[in-house]
């Protein structure tokens, strides 16, 4: 069964069709919160979150986009909400990086890498919203230009702009 | 040399160029100005650095259960409250006006 045929059951109420939805952008949408947000925990909470709204939503999702970049807007709206209230209580974590152990690599190379890794999620998170989402939903998602506007809330060419001044940037303070 | 119109079309092509989803048209072209263009390059390793930036690791058990867990959220979402199972018990699910 097609894409289309489960969100057209699934917005009559066919959970079993839903379910199978969830499956298709599990991955996806946990893997754009958990860049966002680089704790897995609050990603899986996020990735829910989106989830049950979606499901709420689906009678006003048209079709106008694809799917997975409905999801992801309505992702990056709860991750943000997310990182501003943790920005709020001082509570930031970017320690991506040191979860994927490589025995293969010697101590010292591990360590630099796994430091190569924080920094650049680092000043990633530090880019203006807007830049950050196109660039990583650009990097990380190979989404186009208007599906990227479509997500951060501006046209095609500001999104293209975004993401130049993004990885412009990100060239400056890590190289 | 530095063409600011072919490092903005290299720019763009950078994510996919990396990951391997250009046509061959394409990385011939990205390859050839990677080679003559500093700024470009110092893009694209920013990028690679960015795209191998491992995602943090999800606790299994939650992982696992994930899909049972949103489809069990929106069923509860959608059970009438304590209120409205009582009047639907009075009034066997006729809805107020």
């Amino acid at each position: 069964m097609d894409e289309s045929a489960l969100i057209d059951l699934a917005r009559n109420g066919d959970r079993d069709a839903f379910g199978r939805l969830v499956q298709l952008h599990r991955d996806a949408v946990y893997r754009f919160a958990a860049r966002w947000l680089a704790d897995p925990d609050q990603a899986l909470d996020v990735a829910q979150d989106v989830f049950v709204r979606a499901f709420d939503g689906l009678k006003n999702y048209r079709g106008e986009s694809r799917f997975r970049t409905w999801l992801f807007s309505i992702t990056l709206n709860a991750a943000r909400s997310v990182a501003r209230s943790q920005k709020r209580r001082g509570e930031i974590r970017l320690d991506t990086g040191a979860e994927f152990p490589d025995f293969r690599t010697p101590p010292d190379a591990k360590a630099a890498r796994a430091d190569a890794f924080a920094r650049a999620a680092r000043e990633l998170a530090e880019l203006p919203e807007k830049q950050r989402g196109a660039v990583s939903l650009r990097i990380y998602e190979g989404l186009s230009f208007k599906e990227i506007g479509e997500i951060i809330g501006c046209s095609e060419g500001s999104a293209r702009v975004n993401y130049h001044h993004g990885i412009q940037k990100l060239r400056e303070t890590l190289t | 040399m530095t063409n600011p119109e072919k490092c903005a079309t290299v720019g763009e092509l950078i994510p996919e160029f990396l990951a391997g989803r250009v046509s061959e048209a394409d990385d011939k072209m990205v390859r050839g100005h990677l080679e003559s263009c500093v700024d470009c390059r110092n893009r694209a390793n920013a990028v690679s650095l960015l795209q191998q930036t491992p995602i943090p690791v999800p606790d299994p058990g939650r992982w696992d259960s994930f899909v049972e867990g949103v489809v069990g959220a929106t069923e509860e979402r959608h059970q009438p409250g304590p209120w409205r199972r009582v009047w639907n018990k009075l009034f066997g699910g006729r809805g107020p006006h």
